[in-house]
């Protein structure tokens, strides 16, 4: 039953920009095999699904470990791995390793790069020392380091072709997301909303690591890279960027950082990506909408400007980043086929959206809340529930969902089979109390005393399958943890996920019933793959290492009887550590030779 | 305290450092004395645990020592100076280490910490000798001290597995 299909955008039949695009054209390529695995999301429009059926829902109970491999590493391993021919690349969290691995040979290290971060990068790292992965193109892996490098490695060498000096760790900067690359540019963005950042989005070139372009997420328009041509849907006005701040310095220091999922629809030739929450979190010192914070920018990948935006939360009150991956897809809904963008925000809410003007089609909680009522799909604008306002120097109680959302950074899948998106998400509250805080660069700046807990039914995470024609769930999984993995979606009907207490699942992609799970040597919330081996077979990786935000009472040892540490999210993870330790390990699995 | 919250720095924070920046410091404490430890006693306090020739005795004592005024403004200034934003609110860490458990990378006795926030520490920790007077960093500590994470007594312990298979001292990473 097949109600929609994957986009063909990822297909060479679009035109009209192939022969100005090698780097493009490639990576199109290249995505389209699915023996390979080039950038995080597999293709530009994030679906993180294979076309591979070897592996499927009859014989993958019969799935085994092929080989491992250690990282070294023991903080969160966030990333997926890259397969490119007949080698496995790896990114580490800080030290930012990166590890050639041989598939001929069951992964022996050909290389592995060292681009010596700073060791105090470490320090204004908001939520562990994750890294979320690299892409590939032209010969080359390109990723992010801790420290805000950009850098580009010989594929086959291993040795540095260029690194890009992009921002700061004194002034609270680091980067973490994974890069893609469009048309001869490594698109790549800034983290750190809880350090008064400003966020940005650059552009640098794929040979040489020139920065060709830089669109900030606050200021005036033109550092945001607004133009004649920005038709945001719902609002009007010049320089928001600014005017919708208290001060010059307010939107100078006011986040909108660029840390999480860029996709691409070449035939657009549009890229989309979020902007994080607004800084400091205590809203009282920034009245106003704090454009361009919490939002969703379109942008012409070539000059950098803006095509539209959209804020998905005005004046953010509780860090809802906006920043979560939007997948692409072509959906004939209500009798029409539509080009649009689904997003699954921190605000508890899946966005189904034209994704050429940037209106909202529908808007559903695909979790509880209680600080959105609705979305006016007229206006555009979140009709926020009264009674959860944070206040000042008092603590408001049972506010859903926490600030890692709904659900956070981790990655959803499609499969163009069932027509489901599959959402690894939370179901966290939380005790909020803010306060005046004071910028000091290089420092925290929240303002806010913060303390999760679980959301209703006690279970803090879900594993989803969404039906984004009719925008509503068609089944859950109950998790005991916030389900901090990415998802993938195969041929085989069957779907992936890995959770923080030690198992790497298999589910019936429309059931979703368990078909097989593995326990591992640290908790999942990395992104799991799959490719075809040089031996011709099906194989699925996964990087297990606990950590992350939701992970940092165990990556970071902290004192898991005080629930505010890690920006309150200690106080729902309090007996974490009693279930996994840290260890960065990869696992490569496949069906057993003989089959019974 | 209240002025140094609406300090707005956007300098850098080496220019941060510049105590013309932290003037609240000199007005309210310049009367008293300044407990500046000197060279001499600062190159005396172990940060390796293992002394060729021990000493007897602290080499700097807090001067602030069970100062209950002192435990109020050290937890203003945790609060004030960013501290709860890394080490969390009660000391329970972050992006930071915690300060309510017994383990301590850089000693927990009294001039470890004050050394540790004066010169800060590889893994991210800022250096604040150029940024707060003595006063205030002995107050920070007296602060910090009663969070409840003294040094660990000599004897092992055995948890409900609160961190299993993890046999490294903390520092190696963070």
């Amino acid at each position: 039953m097949i109600r929609s299909m994957l986009c063909l955008l990822i297909s060479a039949a679009c035109s009209g920009w192939l022969a100005n695009a090698p780097a493009s054209d490639e990576v199109v390529r290249l995505s389209q095999d699915d023996g390979q695995w080039v950038m995080a999301a597999k293709n530009y429009a994030n679906t993180r699904f294979s076309g591979l059926d070897q592996i499927n829902a009859g014989n993958v109970k019969q799935l085994r470990v092929a080989w491992v491999f250690s990282t070294g590493v023991l903080n969160g391993h966030e990333a997926a791995p890259l397969v490119v021919k007949d080698t496995m690349y790896l990114v580490t969290p800080w030290p930012n390793l990166l590890y050639a691995l041989d598939l001929n040979q069951a992964g022996a290290i050909k290389w592995v790069y060292k681009p010596n971060p700073s060791r105090a990068a470490q320090g204004v790292a908001c939520c562990d020392v994750v890294n979320r992965g690299a892409a590939y193109a032209e010969g080359k892996i390109f990723f992010n380091t801790l420290d805000n490098h950009t850098v580009a490695v010989d594929a086959a060498t291993g040795k540095e072709a260029w690194k890009t000096k992009l921002g700061e760790i004194a002034m609270g900067e680091t980067m973490t997301m994974a890069p893609i690359v469009v048309k001869n540019k490594v698109l790549v963005g800034n983290s750190g909303g809880e350090m008064g950042v400003r966020g940005w989005i650059t552009a640098l070139d794929t040979r040489n690591g020139r920065i060709l372009w830089q669109a900030y997420s606050t200021g005036p328009d033109k550092d945001v890279l607004i133009g004649p041509d920005f038709k945001p849907p719902y609002v009007t006005g010049e320089n928001l960027g600014a005017t919708t701040w208290p001060s010059e310095t307010a939107w100078q220091i006011g986040g909108g950082t660029v840390w999480g999922w860029i996709s691409y629809d070449p035939e657009a030739d549009l890229i989309y990506y979020g902007t994080s929450n607004a800084g400091p979190w205590n809203a009282v010192q920034r009245p106003g909408d704090n454009k361009w914070t919490s939002s969703v920018f379109a942008r012409d990948p070539d000059t950098g400007m803006a095509r539209w935006a959209y804020q998905w939360n005005p004046h953010d009150l509780y860090d809802y980043d906006g920043i979560n991956e939007n997948v692409l897809l072509d959906l004939n809904i209500g009798g029409q086929d539509r080009k649009v963008l689904v997003h699954a925000d921190r605000n508890g809410y899946m966005y189904v959206m034209d994704r050429l003007t940037g209106e909202i089609i529908s808007a559903e909680p695909f979790v509880y809340t209680n600080t959105v009522k609705r979305v006016d799909l007229k206006t555009g604008i979140p009709d926020l529930a009264t009674g959860k306002e944070p206040q000042l120097g008092k603590f408001v109680k049972d506010i859903c969902p926490a600030p890692p959302g709904g659900k956070d950074w981790q990655p959803m899948a499609y499969s163009p089979r069932t027509g489901f998106l599959y959402v690894p998400h939370n179901n966290l509250c939380f005790d909020m109390r803010t306060m005046e805080v004071g910028y000091i660069a290089g420092t925290p700046y929240v303002g806010a005393e913060v303390a999760m807990k679980a959301g209703p039914g006690g279970n803090r995470g879900f594993f989803t399958a969404w039906d984004p024609v009719q925008n509503k769930k068609v089944w859950a999984i109950d998790e005991p943890f916030p389900a901090w993995s990415g998802a993938l979606a195969t041929a085989g009907d069957v779907v992936f996920y890995g959770t923080m207490d030690r198992w790497f699942k298999a589910v019936d992609a429309k059931t979703g019933r368990e078909l097989w799970k593995f326990r591992t040597g640290s908790g999942v919330i990395g992104q799991p793959i799959t490719y075809r081996g040089p031996d011709g077979k099906q194989y699925v990786a996964v990087l297990a290492g606990v950590g992350g935000w939701s992970g940092a009472v165990v990556s970071g040892e902290l004192d898991p009887k005080v629930p505010y540490g890690a920006l309150g999210f200690v106080g729902a993870m309090q007996d974490l550590p009693k279930v996994t330790g840290e260890g960065g390990t990869l696992y490569v699995f496949a069906l057993p030779e003989e089959q019974p | 305290m209240g002025s140094i919250k609406r300090l707005v720095l956007l300098s850098s924070a080496a220019a941060a450092a510049s105590s013309a920046l932290f003037p609240v410091f000199g007005q309210e404490w310049g009367a008293r004395p300044l407990h500046r430890p000197s060279a001499a006693q600062l190159l005396e306090v172990p940060i390796s645990g293992n002394p060729i020739v021990p000493r007897r005795g602290l080499p700097i004592e807090n001067p602030y020592a069970n100062d209950a005024g002192a435990i109020v403004q050290g937890r203003k200034l945790f609060d004030s100076l960013n501290c709860s934003g890394c080490h969390a609110p009660l000391g329970g860490g972050g992006m930071g280490p915690p300060l309510s458990d017994r383990d301590w990378i850089y000693g927990g006795e009294p001039a470890a910490i004050y050394l540790s926030i004066a010169q800060g520490r590889p893994n991210g920790m800022p250096a604040w000798s150029r940024a707060l007077p003595p006063q205030s960093i002995w107050q920070l500590v007296t602060y910090i001290r009663t969070l409840g994470g003294a040094p660990a007594p000599d004897a092992g312990s055995t948890e409900k597995p609160a961190h299993p298979g993890s046999g490294r001292g903390r520092g190696s990473q963070r």
